[in-house]
């Protein structure tokens, strides 16, 4: 299992925050809550992305748009440990936005 | 059947855990740094390639719509940056814009024709390598700033997901001590237009939910009686005709979600009770009967409930009632007054005020009483009103003397004076139009 692999798991976490770190994402009361994003984002060994595409769209241009600016933002992301950098450039990374606990 | 059952299933299970095999990233916070950094260029002349006066207040206009706006931080821009006349997308010089720091940028031209100005206005991503808007407006040339307005709405809804509130208008009270007018205003304070001119004292406007009507009080025949003036065209409002004729005191109306029916506190029987007019008839019938005050009624959007302040515990709190069964639930317990309740047009949120040592605080509650914030604290703070789209709220404050009207992020964040003059209070935030 993948979620006990300790190389896994710190790669994940690191992707995770330096991503977080680039998504400026304005909110507020709006009705528009609940939105996710899924992304397939391929990465070189140097972390580099080669190419993102949208899996899934949320639906809102706006939001769509900022997960993008977050990803050219991001890059290059830290570069993925040996074992994960052949999978990385194949298949890619599955990226979630959301924001479903975000904001009001 | 079996085996083909099973077959189902192992593929389901294996479609399901797809993601979790994938190499799998979870991003559900965004930066801590909040604002949305934005490159805003000079509008430049089209016809000099230059930037001038006109140039320097168009330009100013829309920077401080988007500091108003409260999501922005601005980026400077260099002059070459500006002057560069070409708007086109297939134009754009995306690195230089990158290097500004600006998540995305606004270029902008303008021509004067006549009495008509032409303004062409785009918002780009530099790193996307896209534009977000393209838009060209042709007005009358004082009517820049409108133009202007929309297109700041325009980039709140590329970069939200919802369109800003700058074609909106507030209502207040403004004018000397006894002489407060009632206006009606542009969310920047610009453009101040008169709905009366009585040299009374009026207070207390609401719009209707369509902003072609405003009720509000006015001692202009002595007593606090209620009047309404319709809007005629763009600015213009008619002579405001009376509502009440009780001779007593008649204060704080607010029109019901429909705009048929309009509450208000009235004295007509003695103690100050909430009263509901049906608008077509002009018959008023009591919704609350107690001793000690009843004030300050706002209806919750869906209509189902009124909110309002009473002195039926002792000190002015805040109580809900639902219309339909009469129930009435207190929703504030601390606090000397509590009052001015408005609604989040969601209607899950309460802006209200209260008074601790004798000083006014906006705060906030969710609609059932729970989770209330202090919004303000500086100065004294009053009559909260949300924005159509629940992410503003002005209120009057007297932190800077006199009395001023501020507009704060529904969170109390980003506090900004709309008007200088010290003289307005009593705000209502309308509708968004349809123009």
């Amino acid at each position: 299992m993948r979620a006990r692999d300790p190389g896994y798991v710190a790669y994940q976490s690191r992707v995770r925050s330096h991503i977080i770190r680039n998504w400026v994402r304005t909110h507020g009361q709006s009705n528009k809550t609940h939105l996710k994003a899924r992304l397939q984002v391929k990465i070189d060994k140097q972390g580099q992305i080669v190419s993102k595409n949208f899996v899934k769209k949320s639906g809102d241009v706006s939001f769509d748009n900022s997960t993008l600016r977050a990803l050219s933002k991001a890059s290059p992301l830290p570069a993925p440990p040996e074992s994960l950098a052949a999978e990385a450039l194949r298949e890619g990374l599955i990226v979630d936005f959301t924001d479903r606990v975000l904001g009001n | 059947m079996k085996i083909r059952f099973f077959l189902i299933l192992t593929m389901l299970l294996f479609f399901s855990s797809k993601a979790q095999s994938a190499i799998y990233i979870l991003v559900d916070q965004f930066s801590p740094e909040n604002k949305f950094p934005i490159a805003v260029a000079d509008i430049v002349n089209q016809d000099t390639g230059s930037l001038d006066e006109e140039s320097s207040r168009l330009t100013n206009i829309l920077k401080h719509n988007l500091k108003l706006a409260g999501y922005f931080e601005l980026k400077t821009v260099p002059r070459s940056l500006s002057t560069n006349l070409n708007l086109k997308p297939e134009n754009q010089n995306y690195a230089s814009w990158d290097a500004t720091g600006g998540r995305v940028y606004v270029k902008g031209a303008y021509r004067k024709k006549g009495s008509k100005i032409e303004l062409e206005l785009r918002l780009f991503d530099p790193q996307l390598k896209i534009q977000l808007v393209g838009k060209a407006y042709k007005v009358q040339a004082d009517e820049a700033h409108r133009a202007i307005h929309r297109f700041a709405d325009e980039i709140m809804l590329a970069l939200t997901g919802e369109r800003g509130i700058f074609s909106t208008k507030i209502a207040a009270a403004c004018g000397s001590k006894g002489k407060e007018e009632i206006v009606v205003m542009n969310v920047d304070g610009t453009d101040r237009v008169y709905v009366t001119e009585n040299k009374h004292f009026n207070l207390s406007p609401t719009f209707s939910p369509d902003g072609k009507e405003l009720i509000f009080t006015s001692y202009r025949s002595y007593f606090p009686e209620l009047y309404s003036s319709r809007a005629r065209g763009y600015q213009k409002w008619k002579k405001p005709k009376r509502l009440t004729f009780n001779k007593t005191l008649n204060i704080t109306p607010e029109f019901s979600p429909d705009g048929k029916s309009l509450a208000f506190t009235s004295s007509m029987s003695g103690d100050p009770e909430i009263y509901l007019m049906d608008l077509s008839k002009r018959e008023s019938k009591p919704l609350t009967q107690n001793i000690g005050i009843d004030i300050s009624p706002t209806f919750s959007p869906d209509g189902r409930y009124l909110v309002f302040a009473s002195e039926r515990r002792g000190t002015l709190h805040l109580f809900v009632k639902e219309l339909e069964t009469n129930r009435v639930k207190r929703l504030t317990y601390t606090g000397y007054q509590n009052d001015t309740p408005s609604f989040s047009p969601r209607g899950d949120r309460l802006a209200y005020i209260k008074s601790e040592g004798g000083i006014f605080n906006v705060y906030s509650m969710n609609a059932d009483g729970t989770d209330p914030r202090q919004l303000t604290s500086i100065g004294n703070n009053e009559n909260p009103s949300f924005s159509p789209d629940g992410r503003y709220l002005v209120f009057s404050t007297n932190r800077d003397g006199g009395s001023n009207l501020y507009l704060m992020m529904w969170d109390g964040s980003n506090q900004m004076p709309i008007t200088n003059d010290g003289l307005c209070k009593t705000p209502d935030w309308g509708n968004r139009l349809q123009d």
